[in-house]
Order: C-alpha cells, then sequence, then structure tokens
C-alpha cells in the first residue's frame, strides 16, 4: 500500500473498510443534515464536508469506538464552524454567539433524534405492536386497550375498572410511557 | 438539556389532549403551543404514531376497497 499522503490518508485495509461502514451511515447522517442546515443543497455540501474531513482524519479514528458518533461530531463542528464564518462575515459587532450557537446545533440535533422516532413510530408492524404490548403488566395493556382501540373515555375506563379517575391517568401515563419505551428501535443508539 | 417550563407543561397534557380529556381553555393553550414548538409538536407525532399503530395492531385488518367485488367476480357470484 502507498505511503499516506496529503491525497491519500488511507493507511491500511482496516481503515478501508472504516471507510466503507461510514459511507453506509450516509442516509442517517444526510436526514441530520437536513435538520440542521433545513435546506437540502446546504445539507449536500455540509454531508460532503463532513466525509471529506472524515476521510483526511481517518487515522484519528480509534476503531472499536462508535463509528457513527464519530461522523456526526465531525458534522456538528463542520456545521458549527460555518454558521460561525457565515455570523462573521456580515459585520455583526462583537457578540460571543459559540453558546447560543452550540444550543442551535444541538437542538436541532435532538430534533433530528425526536424526528427519526417520529419517522420509526410512523412504520411500526403490528407484530412488533402485540410485541410491546405484550411486555407490558396486564393492567397497563388493558388499560391503553382500553382507552386507544376501544375508544372509552377515563371516566368509562375508571367505571370499567372499578378504580378512581385519577389513577386511570396515572395508569395510562405510565402505560404510555412504557409502551413507547418498548418501541424504541433497537440497536440504533 | 432540561426542557423549558412550557414544553413540561405540554408533555405533561399531550396524550389527554390527544385522549380529548383536556379542558377547552388547557386545551387551547396546549395547541397553540405545539403550532409554535417543533419539540414539542414532533412529541405529539410520535404518541399519535403510537396510538393509531396500537389502533391498527388489534383493529380487524380492513378489506381492501373492491377485494370483496374482485373474488366475488372470481367466483362468478353476483353480490
Amino acid at each position: 500500500m502507498d505511503k499516506p499522503t496529503a491525497a491519500n490518508p488511507i493507511q491500511s485495509n482496516d481503515q478501508i473498510a472504516i471507510f466503507d461502514q461510514a459511507v453506509s451511515f450516509l442516509p442517517q447522517l444526510y436526514g441530520a443534515a437536513l435538520k440542521l442546515t433545513r435546506n437540502p443543497v446546504d445539507a449536500e455540501d455540509l454531508v460532503q464536508e463532513a466525509y471529506a474531513k472524515a476521510y483526511s482524519s481517518i487515522g484519528q479514528f480509534k476503531p472499536g469506538t462508535n463509528l457513527k458518533a464519530w461522523l456526526y461530531r465531525i458534522m456538528t463542528n463542520a456545521f458549527i464552524s460555518n454558521y460561525r464564518k457565515a455570523q462573521r462575515s456580515p459585520a455583526t459587532g462583537s457578540v460571543d454567539l459559540d453558546d447560543y450557537q452550540l444550543m442551535v446545533a444541538q437542538s436541532r440535533l435532538d430534533n433530528a433524534g425526536l424526528s427519526a422516532e417520529a419517522e420509526a413510530m410512523a412504520h411500526l408492524t403490528d407484530a412488533r405492536v402485540l410485541d410491546a404490548m405484550k411486555s407490558l403488566r396486564q393492567e397497563y395493556r388493558y388499560t391503553i386497550y382500553l382507552a386507544d382501540v376501544e375508544g372509552f373515555s377515563y371516566k368509562e375506563i375508571a367505571e370499567i375498572l372499578g378504580v378512581p379517575l385519577g389513577t386511570v391517568m396515572s395508569r395510562l401515563s405510565r402505560a404510555r410511557a412504557q409502551l413507547r419505551q418498548a418501541l424504541q428501535p433497537i440497536g440504533e443508539k | 438539556m432540561e426542557l423549558p417550563a412550557i414544553c413540561q407543561f405540554t408533555a405533561d397534557r399531550i396524550n389527554a389532549l390527544l385522549d380529548q380529556e383536556l379542558p377547552v381553555a388547557i386545551a387551547d393553550q396546549v395547541r397553540q403551543h405545539l403550532a409554535a414548538c417543533e419539540h414539542c409538536s414532533t412529541e405529539a407525532d410520535i404518541w399519535q404514531e403510537i396510538r393509531q399503530a396500537v389502533r391498527h395492531a388489534y383493529a380487524p385488518a380492513a378489506v381492501p376497497a373492491g377485494l370483496t367485488e374482485r373474488i366475488n367476480h372470481e367466483f362468478g357470484r353476483i353480490s
């Protein structure tokens, strides 16, 4: 293999494998870039820039650590640094916006995670939902069933179950939280 | 990152809103916030998807439009 140069930082077959794996995360990364930049053209630029940076600093990636997280970090840093440059070019005064910029990037990425969850929840199979429901305690499962499938009001559920209204509300709330947890995509964390 | 108070207020009430169990004034307040806040409206989407998924999982499978007719035709029956 050629010696690593600025043009060719790849030093080993392992690094080729790492880069191949990095490319397989492109759909997720592009999705996150869209959430950050909020427009497809900038998102494409940002993803390209992130991969270029990943390529040139592939030697800094520690095998065995989370590659996807490493790529997200590179892309987030690139986004923040571009954002700073854009802020700096028009004379905007000397306000230090670093914390604000970080907050903007973070909240957009948090929401990207949330959007991904919403997307995943939109594509649940019946089997997956039934499995998740089965993992709940019987009283939780039944309360959700009465509310969501049968469409009973809280008051009706209270009568059906012979418990106070407040119990229905707290039970439903805990049951829903557990169901949502049970429905989280596996291996996506 | 801790949620702003209004987001926490909303998070505690999204399901009751979707269940149509909130008093009108509070429902309006929650809806107003959902319209303005990306985080909370995505949360509402997630709860709505879960609710629909549960309903779908337990509901008897809906027969696609026209299938009954096609099957009837297949067997030479007139319904």
